[in-house]
């Protein structure tokens, strides 16, 4: 058997491990556009802090791959597919044969447009000031060098990327602006008053905090950027300016040969329309818990999970996903977080919710009929994962778990 | 070392647990460092680690801290790893992990039950009087079981692997 995985990052180093337990002989190549070996991702805000070593960033050793007999192919980049003769092109000129094809190219930083290249952004240039995203190990050095030069930096985008960067320049001792479109931090991932509880915390600690503003152009000047306009007219002064807009799936190897949505779209047992071609990670736009509709879920876990249910199938194994699980943890300089499932809870149709607080430590259910389908934690969230069983179980018996 | 059986319907909420715990892993008595939490009312009784034979921890942990011991089949925290993103805790469905958040000099880490891997033997269980808390030659198969209600309980869907299962330890009986 011939397999080819394209991207190695959770999804594809997962899958990887899969297929050569049950296949130790079968041709195994990777493809992956980063010369290094696979790395993590979400440690990169814990590198700028300096909490986490460059070295410690990266998943499997150099020799990782040689060790496991897998062909690995760094520094290029599929760029064409031809699902009848199942072949895929490669930047280097190369062609790969292959009966197995997992597709696992993640996802690449939203550029708003001010941003763009021709509008005055240097996204992938190495200076400590410019306009950068943080998505790379490349971006994260860039971060923490201009950090610890003293430049001021703002971060535009106020989601887990956003706030997990503005925690770690504050470990550093610096006073990062963070500034959020929405009239709140943490909008997609919070409900409103952990948001507020939250966004309060970051104030107190240093962080400024505007909300409900968006950038409109990059002020450059004979040193480079100075700074940023912001949508309401006024100006903030800034060297290094961090775009964490979210994140799109990177489908365009695909798109065209197979079912395409938001991501690529795959069943439970992670493979595409094309019984031959699997996805997996932050690419897979995948059935939700519930079954009631198909989401793309860029997060660690599921990449991994979903890495291994891709490789098992490959190789002629059985496994399945139980389904997206929309989920995030974190800590915010000292005060932690999670939040999991439906987060607002309709007026009407049977759904309530249930909070309770107690100073910052906060704790809200979505109930849907009497099951529990979502959860805010902040403070003491040490029973997340309790409800996160109970969520996954059909939601009954959440009452003993959030028992005062 | 020796398997943990949890049997929480005996379990009085003495609290001797925890203290054993907080001493036996260098605490000063507040308690942070214990890795067993008993809970006033509700469910889980008592949060202490049943070692999954697939842990969702292990699988959820973004540095790479937390690993299974290949000979006894106990799940283990690395601290000087672990960088306190608290997505194992998203993840453990018997909340068995502790959070240190203030960590004078560091940033913030998780703990769990080690089995007391420097004591030779979990003290928890010697010094609950209840026998809530069991290990030796027999628990093995008591505490499969009374797990395996637990997780029952919890309906964990079989796929997430949660079972929990002690392998090759001396006297731990068998692997549940």
């Amino acid at each position: 058997m011939n397999y080819v995985v394209v991207g190695v990052s959770a999804a594809g180093l997962s899958a990887l491990r899969a297929i050569r337990e049950l296949d130790p002989h079968g041709d195994v190549t990777v493809v992956d556009e980063e010369t290094r070996p696979a790395y993590s991702r979400v440690l990169l805000t814990h590198y700028i802090a300096g909490t986490v070593e460059d070295r410690d960033l990266f998943l499997v050793e150099e020799e990782f791959y040689r060790k496991c007999g897998v062909r690995a192919l760094l520094g290029v980049r599929a760029t064409g597919l031809d699902p009848d003769g199942r072949q895929v092109d490669l930047t280097d000129g190369r062609v790969l044969r292959y009966d197995r094809l997992l597709v696992a190219t993640g996802a690449r930083a939203v550029v708003p447009g001010w941003s763009a290249p021709g509008a005055g952004g240097d996204r992938g240039g190495t200076g400590e000031t410019g306009v950068t995203g943080l998505r790379t190990r490349d971006d994260a050095v860039r971060i923490r060098r201009a950090a610890l030069a003293g430049h001021s930096v703002v971060i535009v985008g106020g989601g887990p990327v956003g706030v997990k960067l503005a925690c770690a320049l504050r470990e550093l001792g610096v006073t990062p602006t963070l500034l959020v479109g929405s009239p709140r931090i943490l909008s997609q991932v919070a409900d409103r008053e952990a948001s507020l509880i939250l966004e309060r915390h970051l104030v107190r600690c240093g962080v400024r905090v505007r909300c409900g503003v968006e950038v409109s152009e990059v002020i450059r000047g004979p040193l480079g950027t100075e700074g940023v306009v912001l949508s309401d007219g006024s100006v903030l002064p800034g060297r290094l300016v961090v775009v964490c807009k979210g994140v799109e799936p990177r489908t365009e190897l695909v798109r065209g040969h197979v079912a395409v949505r938001r991501g690529v779209l795959v069943s439970g047992g992670m493979q595409t329309s094309v019984p031959e071609i699997y996805a997996a990670g932050d690419v897979a736009e995948c059935p939700d818990i519930w079954g009631e509709g198909t989401r793309v879920s860029a997060i660690w876990p599921h990449a991994s999970r979903q890495g291994k249910v891709a490789g098992t199938n490959m190789a002629g194994g059985r496994d399945l996903f139980p389904g997206v699980l929309p989920r995030n943890a974190m800590d915010v300089l000292g005060t932690p977080f999670v939040s999991m499932g439906v987060l607002d809870a309709p007026a009407e149709g049977g759904w309530r919710s249930v909070s309770r607080r107690r100073g910052d430590s906060y704790l809200r259910l979505v109930i849907r009929g009497d099951s529990v389908v979502g959860a805010v934690l902040v403070g003491c969230v040490r029973m997340a994962g309790p409800i996160q069983a109970a969520i996954r179980r059909g939601g009954r018996g959440w009452e003993e778990v959030v028992a005062p | 070392m020796l398997s943990i059986g949890v049997d929480p319907g005996r379990c009085t909420r003495c609290r001797r647990c925890e203290a054993v715990c907080e001493m036996a892993h260098g605490g000063d008595g507040r308690g942070l460092e214990s890795r067993v939490r008993i809970r006033d009312s509700g469910w889980p009784t008592i949060g202490i680690c049943r070692h999954c034979e697939s842990a969702p921890c292990a699988d959820a942990c973004v540095s790479g801290a937390i690993r299974t011991d290949p000979l006894e089949g106990t799940v283990h925290i690395d601290a000087s790893r672990c960088v306190g993103c608290w997505s194992c805790v998203m993840e453990c469905p018997f909340a068995a992990i502790t959070m240190m958040v203030d960590v004078p000099g560091r940033g913030p880490r998780a703990l769990k039950c080690d089995g007391c891997r420097e004591w030779g033997f979990p003290l928890c269980v010697r010094y609950c009087p209840t026998g809530a808390l069991r290990a030796g030659a027999g628990a093995g198969e008591t505490s499969g079981r009374v797990r395996r209600e637990h997780a029952a309980r919890l309906a964990l869907l079989p796929g997430r692997g949660t079972w929990p299962a002690l392998r090759g330890r001396a006297g731990g009986g068998t692997p549940a």
